[in-house]
């Protein structure tokens, strides 16, 4: 079980500049760590800090406006936050690869899907262009695109949005990335065939051994796709847990409160209609934070000990983490 | 009695490539005080029948009987009293919110339109709205872009209600929101529905929401329903293998090791709403299909022997059979 981490982020941080020119943290001191043919799920309310913690890792934050504040990004003994932007783009699409929420935003819309497929291997592997375009076309069939050569010419706008994710998802598999990140992948799409991708994905993390950190809001998703599960809040990890202990028992007060709002089908089938958990407030503003407990506005077991510092992560067994102080790991 | 009776209603769009029939010979109906909701996949047509409903669009045939008349084809003067009745929250508050009007003001135009009381009494019940969807008197100076997207879908609803319509039709209105907004503004739907009785028609794509607020369900494909239920036996056993097929793809929030329904997959993508399939409409997808289904499209009936209420399109379950 304990298989060799492929990429571990240590003490991550990165930090925005504000309007009035102050830097202040967005991800703040992030531990992660994923290993071949694991998904961990990174969830938490929009303005958490889990894209800006994607994005971090992938160093694609505009430098104008965002900064590194420390930390590690180790993949197969290097520390991609230490690499210069030249080498750095020979890291993206080939040891990791990332895929967004909204399909269309990641094609060119000018060039057919095959050829966006092949111009992504030629760019990493030295390959001839006749062995790139039977590969593209291997991956459109890898992807489950039916009739892939009829495809290959085809435009993005030709394509509904389930078979454009696909093509995004074969463009990041192109160069057999270790690690995919997969940002809302399934967010702008039906029910049906989000369950159609993240089964792909799944699969062909298994197929490929890869790492998958799949960022999501959607818990569902989490519990059917994950093995693990981190929770952040205010650009923190607040909660780290095995899928199975974090469904059965959350132990943040943010992840019980996460859990307590989700409509569940169980009270359809009872016909006892009690009404859902809200979490009061909103996410408060990262250049706003006081120095106690980030959640303390709106959790319901807030104490006077928890304004005085930010709770520390409390680590238990294997990745099993909390922060705070009326919680145990 | 019904509220609102839907009778054969088509709505097609036409675009420069053909002929959207986005709603093709739908019948429903909507009783006082419950909540029917609407559910299927983008391009099914289940918001160009929200908006068909609400006259926002201009039906090509068939009826929407609302308290006993026909209002498809009333002209704008005729329609206005009307709208006191029906009211529409949209999913995206900021865009139906007027940007330069403060909160106030927008929740003032419903009484002005409609010339509903003094300027004292109008302000009394902004007072009263803006208090009863859980926001403060003093958000009634501010502009919609002050407010978070989740006070802002509250705001839309205190509208919607101003005039304590007897329906509301809710177009995704929690779609666009963090779950834990989602469950403030689901809690307020239902608790202004306990207050006011008024129906609500859901139209929603998120199963799990459907599941938790509505008393019925309709399920709709390429502009056909295909099955409506109460809500309890089309959760427990879907009938329409397009039904079972969507719900068996709901990601539920439980331990990975509790047992989940087995996913069935449907064939290939879902057809043009240009040219629907032949027969019944699921047919290229379904993998129940006959070879009747390619040639007969099946009708929308009661299930024989089954509960009353249930009714589905499919000829796995026609009683000719």
């Amino acid at each position: 079980m304990a298989a060799e981490n492929l990429l571990s982020v240590e003490r991550i941080r990165t930090e925005f500049r504000s309007t009035r020119g102050a830097w202040f943290p967005v991800v703040d001191e992030v531990d992660l760590s994923v290993a071949a043919g694991e998904t961990l799920a990174v969830v938490g309310e929009s303005g958490c800090g889990k894209s800006m913690l994607a994005h971090s890792i992938m160093r694609l934050l505009p430098p104008r406006i965002a900064r590194s504040g420390g930390g590690r990004v180790m993949l197969d003994g290097r520390d991609l936050l230490a690499l210069s932007e030249a080498e750095m783009r020979g890291v993206r699409g080939k040891d990791v690869s990332m895929i967004f929420q909204e399909p269309m935003t990641s094609l060119n819309p000018l060039m057919p899907v095959g050829r966006q497929i092949v111009e992504s291997i030629l760019e990493h592997d030295d390959c001839s262009r006749a062995d790139a375009n039977r590969r593209g076309l291997e991956l459109m069939d890898l992807v489950g695109i039916p009739e892939a050569r009829a495809r290959f010419d085809q435009y993005p706008h030709h394509l509904s949005g389930g078979m454009r994710q696909r093509i995004v998802i074969a463009i990041a598999l192109a160069c057999r990335p270790k690690v995919l990140i997969a940002d809302e992948p399934t967010t702008a799409l039906d029910v049906t065939i989000q369950a159609q991708v993240l089964a792909l994905i799944d699969r062909l993390k298994s197929e490929l051994g890869m790492g998958v950190i799949l960022i999501t809001h959607d818990l569902g998703v989490v519990a059917e796709w994950a093995q693990r599960v981190m929770v952040m809040y205010a650009g923190r990890k607040v909660e780290e847990a095995d899928a199975e202990s974090f469904f059965r028992g959350p132990k943040h007060p943010y992840s019980r409160a996460l859990l307590a709002s989700v409509p569940r089908p169980e009270d359809v089938l009872s016909g006892i209609v009690r009404p859902l958990a809200e979490i009061p407030g909103a996410v408060p503003p990262m250049d706003r934070l006081g120095q106690g407990c980030a959640f303390y506005q709106r959790c319901d077991r807030r104490s006077d000990a928890c304004l005085a510092a930010a709770p520390p992560l409390q680590q238990g067994d294997r990745h099993n983490a909390v922060a705070c102080i009326h919680s145990e790991p | 009695m019904s509220l609102l009776s839907v009778e054969k209603l088509v709505k097609h769009h036409r675009t420069p490539s053909g002929t959207v029939r986005a709603v093709d010979n739908i019948s429903f109906a909507v009783k006082p005080g419950e909540t029917l909701a609407l559910v299927g996949e983008s391009g099914c047509g289940k918001s160009t029948l929200g908006r068909t409903i609400m006259r926002l669009h201009e039906p090509d045939e068939g009826a929407i009987v609302f308290k006993g008349r026909d209002i498809a084809h009333l002209s704008r003067a005729e329609m206005r009293p009307v709208r006191r009745d029906i009211q529409m929250v949209f999913q995206d508050p900021y865009a139906s919110l007027n940007p330069r009007r403060t909160i106030g003001q927008i929740l003032t135009e419903p009484y002005s339109v409609h010339r509903i009381g003094s300027s004292a009494e109008r302000a009394k019940k902004v007072g009263d709205l803006i208090e009863n969807v859980g926001l403060h008197a003093d958000h009634a100076n501010r502009y919609p872009h002050e407010l978070s997207g989740g006070q802002r879908q509250r705001i839309a609803i205190a509208r919607a209600i101003a005039l304590e319509p007897s329906l509301v039709v809710c177009d995704e209105p929690v779609s666009a929101l963090d779950v834990s907004i989602q469950a403030q503004i689901i809690n307020l739907l239902r608790r202004l529905q306990d207050l006011s009785g008024a129906a609500y028609l859901f139209i929603s794509h998120d199963l799990s929401v459907v599941g938790y607020l509505a008393d019925r369900i309709a399920v709709m494909y390429l502009g056909e329903i295909v099955e409506i239920s109460p809500k309890k036996e089309l959760w427990q056993q879907p009938l329409h293998p397009y039904t079972q097929a969507l719900f068996s793809a709901i990601a539920e929030p439980l331990p990975p090791s509790v047992p989940r329904r087995k996913r069935i997959e449907m064939i290939g993508e879902i057809p043009s709403p240009m040219k629907p399939p032949s027969g019944c409409r699921f047919h290229t997808r379904c993998p129940m299909a006959m070879p009747k289904c390619r040639e007969v499209p099946p009708v929308l009936a009661e299930v024989a022997g089954g509960t009353s209420g249930r009714q589905v399109a499919c000829h796995l379950h026609s009683s000719a059979n």
